[in-house]
């Protein structure tokens, strides 16, 4: 585990999640996140040795629809490309993959 | 007739009657709109369309079909959802119709409303506050009584914590109870859809209409919704319990009404018992973890190709919360944090039904403090996670909660009250609500906030 962050670090995370920042954003974000990092290690004073997870709290399995059941939240094509500038014909336009 | 500070309930009531029309109705709240909303800044969209519906304030992450919706973010700046969120539509198909769409924290990443990219709230209680947030605008749209309710959203706080801060009633339902489908995602594990009211009769009949099964967000609870109105005239005794570790850091004004409001519940036949919790600073930590983690994965989709603007949109809050999302569960760290977290959550919730054996209810006061002034926050960084502090436990383990006015401050700032319920035990939670609504009115909080912006 990393408790230092770097500048680098911070760029690495930016990719990550697919923004780009400036060199003054990247620098100022180094120690907001590191704080941050320092107090959820406080989470190391609990034992948790054997402790099942929790990733998710209603206990809920399995929910399916029933087969042959109209999917009520579809949208017409006209929905679907109501808010969108990248289009062309009935295609959405993308980005290259990188 | 002087419509001012009527409840839904009374309203309906007064239509019912034909002593107002809807198009009365409609006239005055848009009046006091467009007075209040320059100097307040409460809704982000106005919506100018009288109905023969009841109008209420929605929080603008919940999608309103042909209705624009931001989440306060730029990257939502031009989104009009085709769709209508279950919320929404669940008030519309009983009489209700959204009058306008409330700010934020942007993407609900915030406690105080400031980081809105439509510049922040004001409370108003004192215009240089802030309301508290993330559903600021929610809670100050009732205060100042320009809609007789409102809807926000919680993932940690963000209910509870605006309301305590503007003296009203705020409401997080159990994890589950209500729908999250149309809600603009934050933390999935953890949102909940609740209403935003002037008595504890209201938030119970909204509750009744936006609680219950929706086939479209397969995490909502396939347990019957209850009768929550019937229940409030219930004569019932609780034992609260309550827990030194929820009074640490309070302040120490906050700390005398609350326990002035205990003294009144054991008037009125309630028993007390002293309990010891898990610290909830632990629960700041699961939270800052789990909540990231979602956020990083729920604002991946924001790309700005089929609908919004472009991911350079996205300020300084949301890309912090995306980026340490990222980092707990890479470099290595996703047994260290992401795991770690998940059972500790386990834990708290352990502890939670461990003392809920002893006790029906946790009491405590909802916020450490009264309202901050404007841009506070800022200086601190994590400032708004040990702002939610009291809140998050019960946010974490899913658990219902409500946060109600016990009285003002000497800077004339409500302070609010919580109380934490077993699972799906809305109806107690409210009852006991009722229950002091009606011995105390809630020491004319509620009332005098109103009287401000009275005409």
């Amino acid at each position: 585990m990393k408790k230092k962050l770097t500048k680098d670090d911070i760029y690495y995370l930016a990719d990550l999640i697919n923004v780009s920042l400036t060199e003054v954003e990247a620098e100022s974000f180094i120690d907001p996140l590191e704080k941050t990092v320092q107090y959820i290690e406080n989470l190391n004073e609990l034992k948790t040795e054997g402790v099942k997870p929790t990733f998710q709290t209603t206990h809920l399995t399995h929910i399916f629809f029933k087969d042959g059941e109209e999917n009520q939240r579809g949208l017409n094509s006209d929905e679907v490309f109501r808010n969108t500038k990248n289009k062309k014909n009935r295609y959405f336009k993308i980005q290259k993959i990188r | 007739m002087n419509l001012l500070g009527k409840t839904v309930l009374e309203i309906k009531s007064l239509i019912e009657k034909k002593k107002i029309s809807y198009n009365e109705l409609w006239e005055f709240f848009l009046k006091r709109i467009k007075k209040y909303n320059p100097r307040l800044n409460v809704f982000l969209t106005i919506v100018d369309k009288k109905t023969n519906k009841i109008p209420i304030a929605v929080k603008d992450n919940f999608c309103t079909k042909d209705i624009r919706t931001t989440a306060a973010s730029l990257v939502l700046d031009n989104f009009i959802p085709p769709y209508e969120s279950t919320v929404t539509k669940r008030l519309i198909d009983n009489g209700f119709s959204v009058i306008g769409k409330t700010n934020m924290d942007a993407w609900a990443h915030g406690s105080s409303t400031e980081t809105s990219d439509y510049r922040p709230t004001k409370n108003p209680w004192d215009l240089e506050r802030s309301p508290g947030g993330s559903s600021g605008g929610s809670a100050a749209a009732v205060i100042s009584y320009l809609a007789p309710a409102a809807i926000g959203s919680e993932t940690a706080g963000s209910i509870r914590g605006p309301a305590s801060w503007c003296g009203v009633i705020g409401l997080k339902p159990t994890y589950g109870r209500v729908s999250r489908y149309g809600l603009i995602a934050m933390g999935s594990s953890l949102d909940c859809p609740g209403p935003l009211t002037l008595s504890v009769k209201d938030a119970a009949y909204i509750l009744e209409l936006i609680a219950g099964k929706d086939f479209f967000d397969a995490t909502s609870s396939l347990k019957e919704k209850e009768k929550y109105s019937d229940f409030l005239n219930k004569k019932k005794s609780y034992i609260l319990g309550i827990a030194d570790d929820y009074f640490e850091g309070v302040d120490k004004e906050t700390e005398k009404k609350v326990n002035e409001a205990i003294e009144i519940f054991k008037k009125m036949g309630h028993r007390i018992k002293k309990i010891k919790l898990l610290s909830p600073k632990y629960a700041i930590s699961v939270y800052t973890i789990l909540q990231r983690v979602e956020v990083s994965s729920n604002l991946a989709r924001y790309d700005g190709i089929k609908y919004g603007n472009s991911r350079q949109n996205f300020k300084e809050e949301a890309k912090k919360r995306m980026m340490l999302g990222a980092y707990t569960i890479s470099f290595g760290c996703f047994d260290a944090y992401y795991k770690k977290a998940q059972q500790v959550r386990t834990l708290i919730i352990q502890d939670f039904n461990e003392k809920f054996k002893e006790v029906d209810m946790i009491l405590s006061p909802t916020m450490p403090i009264t309202a901050l002034k404007l841009g506070e926050f800022k200086k601190y960084p994590f400032f708004g996670e040990k702002m939610d502090v009291l809140a998050e436990p019960a946010a974490v383990a899913g658990l219902p909660a409500i946060s109600f006015p016990v009285g003002l401050d000497k800077n004339n700032l409500p302070i609010g009250l919580q109380l934490v319920g077993r699972y799906f035990e809305e109806k107690e939670i409210l009852n006991l609500s009722y229950q002091f609504e009606k011995e105390t009115e809630f020491f004319g909080v509620i009332k005098k906030g109103i009287e401000r912006y009275s005409d």
